[in-house]
């Protein structure tokens, strides 16, 4: 039997379907609005989870572009500059070094051949001092930490530490290899001024100055302590390195490393003529020049070796030295010295490496560390360059003394002439072994400053090849970004034309099926009775 | 030969008919939209013929009236039950799945937890690795992590909030089923009286039927009616006992007797879970004291939804068995160790799955108890957790009378600590967030604490001869709502685990109720940064070594950062921190959207339903008119024949044989 039907069931009916149709609208409408399939995650889970997924990852994307690289950017932008005028720099003490080979014939060319490389030191230094946005740039993540003293440091640690206390007193430890040797030569005895005011008496003659030729290492700084000491006074016998070892620090010993590991004696000197004998296996330091000399036997042990450690200790420092920290182990205990509970600073790691991440596993290293670009030897080899040239003046003085002494006329008797004249040929013959010496000397540095430039221009390019690599990452995110955004997309949007058409026809069939129950419903059999 | 009169009065049965079948019609139209109407008609048979002694036999004697009964099929009022029982449970659930999901929410235009966590707040970390010496940075990053904690306390109180509302919207269904069942008894009674002396309550009957639909969007129920015999004369009365009862054969109206259902408070000794708002309702039958349980099996019904959203904890809850040999019965209370039955890995993870409250009901045996604290041990090589109640004693709002004596002298037996309800309610959820803040805090806070501040102060340091911490600032703390002005503000926390911390306190593998160190005490709700921290952002450590020197060391903010996709940093549910929303979600939405499947399949299946009803008790305008015009033809052809007769006996009287 089929069933029967009332006017109520079709209207109830049709109010229930005209529901549906508007529930629909609505749907599409707010689809329209939004511009998204999704209203909400239970419309369909499956799309509105993996709209999730693909925001997070664009957040990621945007992150990594637009602030990681673009922080990269600005720090390498920052250090390429200070990189590229070092560069100049450096040219420029390489060009001062080579242009002026016969620069140094009178004291005065000296003088000046001198100053002109002091100042370029100077200036290549501060320029390691650079910083973005009040962050020193080569110096690790120690980016409050300057590369050189300043005046500053200075004035921070007197007030800290007191009158009478050193600003700044570090414990270090410095290795080398066997290509850090090099030849020496000293003179065992000098002609004094002793010897010139008796030169009547002939103390002295050629045979009595004699060149030692010898090695040395040069360490990295000079006017150390005068002792190799321990600050065992503050309770600091070693520190902790980066791998959490601890070590100890020598006391008057070097440490040669390789297939016989063995310690050497240091015997503390402040003049090279103090050196009694290279021959053997003793190793002298000189504290006023910071050279560590010794014979053939220690060097001969060094050229097998792996590698070759001393600690030292540094009390006096300057504005415009460099900072230890940034280039060796070591461990600065002033501030406990000048008051009572302050800490001992340790450091342990110089190679501080600052890596931005640009991907999920991707990181770029960022920093260029003082140790790539601003060697310590640049300003050691000024100094020995500058004690040789004290050296030559001196003895060009004493000569120039005696020779006076000699045509002044003021001697006249044979024997005392004939002492004189001793005096004077050792005086000449300490300045030919000072005049060999800064020979020698100026094209070693020549060599090195040659070096030095291509270690600088070397750190330019390492930051031009970053910059570089951060170009290259930086198309490849924003490439990314186009492919998930236009997938994210595709998963999430909606086709605005598509939308419309539907809302069209839902609209039509809306209106049809109010017309439609307006027309059924408006008549019932009462209109025909 | 019948008397002359007879016509007459056929005419007078037919005018009778006609007149009540037009006022049948009347009734009809003027409750064409009544709800629940169903369509009356008249029943009528030719009244019984008269034995006429005549040849030709019996005389018809007109019309008689039988019956005005309803045009109703009770095979669709029970499927309508039964399914108005479905469409109210879908429904009631898509209703608050939905709300639910929408406080989850987050796209372009509400920030969710994808905005907050897994962009702002890795955003401002990802910052302040490339400058961590700032204090621009460490102010914006400290910024979005109390962002990320009032995003979790605005959460879980909106949850709270909606557990409140699920329960206040249980006792206002309790009332009204309480109503419906007093109204129905005294329905039954107003039937019975009209219908003992053989009449059809039809009106009555609907109302009572209409009670009933309006009763099954509530429960489950069944109906039956139960002729009443007359126990003296074994006859039938022609009465009916009518029956409701209510999920799975709980007797609600009985004839003229219904029960009374009593919504009782949960005080805090009775919580089930610890994410639970205070005042939850248990309901009770009022007249025999036993619970009444709506939920379960394949109950449905709003009020069984109602309950799966308010306590579905996904069967969540600890279980386990007792252990005899170490309880001690001291009087009524005893203090019981249970075994977990369930898989364990480590304390954390236990600890951050924890739901449970300080004080509560455990159930040993099927017999309800309380306790009133307790002590959880993990033992780390056999991979077993371990659980002692202390001061478990009678319910006394439980009925069953067994003493935890009786109970550990029956040997070992099963413990339930709360209930076991196989839905994603509620509780569920906020269990969710409190696992993943609980871990995200103590991975956070575990990372932070081997650093330094930007003044090198360790943040965490052990005095190991000593057994105390001489330094230990959390990033992410609680905060202690407590009465107890020493308990109340914000707490410091202490990290178990062994293997990351090796500096903390790792002597102790148990962790109790009352121990404010625990992150057991963390919720979603009471999450916030230290306010250490915020007052001073150079507090927080962004590196290991030696801070106030390598002021830009990023190592810990790194390591920080890699809580976000590393799994072996932390995992949730087997995937990384930022997919919490993603799988939270899921679940919420995969709820909402089989709810709201099912919840228009029964819509229509309610709308056929009703329309198969309509069919055979539904008013028709036509079928009306027509019987309107039908019956007044009938009226006035009776009318007609009553005129004729009287002049048939005009003629008769005044004219034949006068």
């Amino acid at each position: 039997m089929a069933s029967r039907v009332t006017n109520n069931m079709i209207t109830d009916n049709a109010a229930y379907n005209i529901q549906l149709n508007k529930r629909y609208k609505d749907k599409l409408s707010k689809q329209q609005a939004t511009e998204r399939k999704v209203y909400d995650p239970s419309d369909d889970p499956v799309v509105a989870i993996r709209d999730l997924k693909y925001t997070s990852a664009l957040a990621d994307l945007d992150q990594y572009l637009n602030r990681n690289l673009a922080d990269a950017t600005s720090w390498v932008d920052m250090t390429e500059t200070a990189l590229r005028t070092a560069r100049e720099v450096a040219e420029n003490i390489k060009k001062e070094y080579t242009s002026s080979i016969n620069g140094t014939n009178t004291v005065a060319d000296r003088k000046i051949y001198l100053e002109n490389k002091k100042a370029l030191c100077d200036e290549l230094y501060k320029i390691g001092n650079s910083a973005s946005e009040d962050r020193y740039l080569f110096t690790g993540y120690r980016t409050g930490d300057s590369l050189t003293f300043t005046d500053h440091d200075m004035n921070i640690r007197s007030k800290t530490n007191g009158d009478g206390n050193p600003q700044y007193d570090y414990m270090i430890r410095e290795t080398f290899d066997k290509d850090d040797v090099d030849s020496y030569s000293f003179l065992d005895t000098q002609v004094s001024s002793n010897d010139i005011s008796n030169a009547t008496t002939g103390p002295v003659d050629e045979t009595g100055i004699n060149n030692v030729d010898c090695y040395r290492i040069r360490l990295s700084y000079d006017n150390l302590d005068d002792t190799q000491t321990r600050p065992d006074s503050e309770g600091v016998t070693g520190y902790t390195d980066k791998d959490g070892t601890s070590r100890t620090f020598l006391v008057n010993q070097i440490y040669i490393a390789g297939s016989s590991s063995t310690y050497y004696p240091v015997t503390c000197v402040t003049k090279d003529s103090d050196i009694t004998d290279v021959s053997g296996n003793q190793v002298w330091l000189n504290t006023e020049t910071g050279m560590l000399v010794f014979g053939e036997s220690i060097k001969t042990e060094i050229m097998n070796s792996t590698s070759v450690r001393i600690d030292y200790r540094k009390s006096e420092w300057n504005v415009g030295d460099l900072k230890p920290e940034h280039y060796f182990d070591c461990v600065d205990v002033a501030l406990k010295e000048g008051q009572s509970g302050g800490s001992v600073l340790t450091y342990n790691d110089h190679e501080q490496q600052m890596n931005y991440a640009v991907g999920d596993s991707q990181t770029i290293p960022v920093n260029i560390n003082a140790n790539e670009a601003f060697d310590p030897q640049i300003k050691r080899q000024l100094d020995e360059l500058e004690d040789a040239i004290k050296a030559v003046d001196n003895a060009e003085a004493k000569v120039e003394e005696l020779k006076a002494m000699l045509d002044g006329g003021k001697y006249t008797n044979d024997t005392e002439r004939q002492n004189i004249e001793y005096v004077y040929n050792a005086a000449k013959k300490e300045q030919e072994c000072c005049y060999a010496r800064l020979n020698t000397l100026i094209e070693e540095n020549t060599k090195e400053a040659s070096a030095n430039f291509d270690k600088v221009n070397l750190a330019a390019t390492k930051s031009g090849t970053i910059q570089n690599r951060i170009t290259l990452v930086s198309n490849r995110l924003t490439e990314n970004i186009t492919t998930v955004t236009a997938q994210a997309s595709d998963n999430i949007n909606i086709d605005l034309a598509d939308i419309i058409i539907k809302l069209n026809e839902a609209s039509i069939t809306y209106s049809g099926s109010l017309g439609v129950i307006g027309k059924i419903t408006q008549q019932t059999l009462l209109n025909y009775i | 030969m019948s008397s002359q009169f007879f016509g007459l009065m056929i005419g007078y049965s037919g005018l009778n008919a006609a007149a009540t079948a037009e006022n049948t019609v009347a009734h009809n139209i003027a409750n064409k939209d009544t709800d629940g109407y169903s369509r009356q008609q008249v029943n009528t048979s030719a009244a019984d013929a008269l034995r006429v002694s005549a040849s030709y036999g019996m005389a018809g004697a007109g019309v008689s009236i039988g019956s005005i009964s309803q045009l109703r099929n009770s095979f669709y009022d029970i499927k309508y039950r039964n399914n108005e029982s479905n469409y109210q449970y879908y429904e009631t659930l898509e209703l608050y799945a939905s709300t639910i999901e929408k406080y989850f929410k987050d796209d372009t235009s509400t920030a969710g937890f994808g905005t907050i966590y897994s962009q702002d707040f890795f955003k401002a970390l990802e910052d302040l690795s490339t400058n961590p010496s700032s204090t621009t940075t460490r102010t914006t990053f400290v910024g979005k992590a109390a962002a990320l904690a009032e995003y979790f306390n605005i959460m879980y109180s909106n949850l709270q909030k909606s557990q409140r509302d699920v329960n206040y919207e249980i006792k206002a269904a309790v009332d009204r089923i309480n109503n419906i069942s007093e109204q129905i008894a005294n329905l039954n009674k107003q039937i019975n009286v009209l219908e003992i002396s053989g009449m059809n309550a039809n009106d009555l009957r609907d109302r009572r039927a209409n009670l009933v639909d309006e009763l099954s969007g509530y429960v489950d129920v069944k109906t039956t009616e139960v002729p009443i015999i007359d126990e003296t004369t074994g006859h039938d009365t022609g009465t009916y006992n009518f029956i409701v009862t209510v999920c799975d054969g709980q007797s609600l109206v009985y004839g003229y007797m219904y029960n009374t259902l009593e919504c009782k408070e949960r005080d805090d000794a009775h919580k089930v879970n610890q994410t639970d708002t205070d005042g939850l309702y248990d309901l009770y039958w009022k007249n025999s004291g036993n619970s009444f349980k709506p939920s379960g099996g394949d109950l449905k019904g709003s009020l069984a939804a109602l309950f799966l959203e308010r306590d579905g904890n996904n069967s969540e809850n600890l279980g386990g068995t007792t252990r005899p040999a170490t309880a001690t019965v001291s009087g009524t209370t005893a203090t019981v160790t249970i075994d977990y039955s369930g898989e364990t890995t480590n304390l954390d993870e236990i600890i951050s799955k924890l739901n449970l409250n300080d004080q509560g009901t455990i159930k040993l045996k099927g017999s309800s108890f309380f306790y009133d604290g307790w002590e959880l041990e993990y033992d780390d090589a056999n991979s077993k957790l371990t659980i002692n109640f202390n001061n478990i004693s009678q319910d006394t709002q439980n009925n069953k009378i067994t003493s935890v004596a009786e109970i550990i002298a029956a040997g070992t037996v099963k413990a339930e600590i709360g209930t076991s309800v196989a839905y994603k309610g509620i509780p569920y959820y906020m269990a969710q967030m409190n696992q993943w803040v609980r871990d995200f805090a103590r991975i956070f806070n575990t990372i932070e604490k081997t650093g330094e501040d930007l003044d090198g102060n360790k943040l965490c340091e052990y005095d190991t001869t000593t057994g105390t911490y001489t330094s230990n600032t959390s990033f992410f703390v609680w905060n202690s709502r407590s009465p107890d002005p020493d308990k109340a503000g914000q707490r410091e926390l202490i990290e178990t685990n062994k293997d990351t911390a090796t500096y903390l306190d790792t002597s102790t593998n148990k962790i109790t109720s009352g121990d404010l160190t625990s992150y057991y005490n963390m919720t979603a709700g009471n999450l916030q940064v230290n306010e250490k921290i915020v007052d001073d952002v150079t507090k927080m450590s962004t590196t290991a070594t030696d801070a106030d020197i390598n002021k830009d060391a990023a190592d810990i903010v790194k390591e920080l950062i890699s809580i976000k996709t590393d799994t072996s940093k932390m995992e949730f549910r087997g995937s990384s921190s930022t997919n919490f929303l993603t799988i939270v979600l899921s679940d919420m939405a995969f709820a909402s959207s089989s709810a709201k499947t099912f919840a228009d399949n029964t819509e229509n299946m309610k709308k056929s339903i009703e329309s198969q009803r309509a069919s055979v008790s539904g008013v028709d305008d036509e079928e009306e008119a027509l019987d309107m015009i039908k019956f007044q033809r009938s009226y006035s052809l009776s009318s007609k024949m009553i005129s004729i007769m009287a002049q048939i006996y005009d003629r008769l009287i005044l004219e034949t044989g006068v």
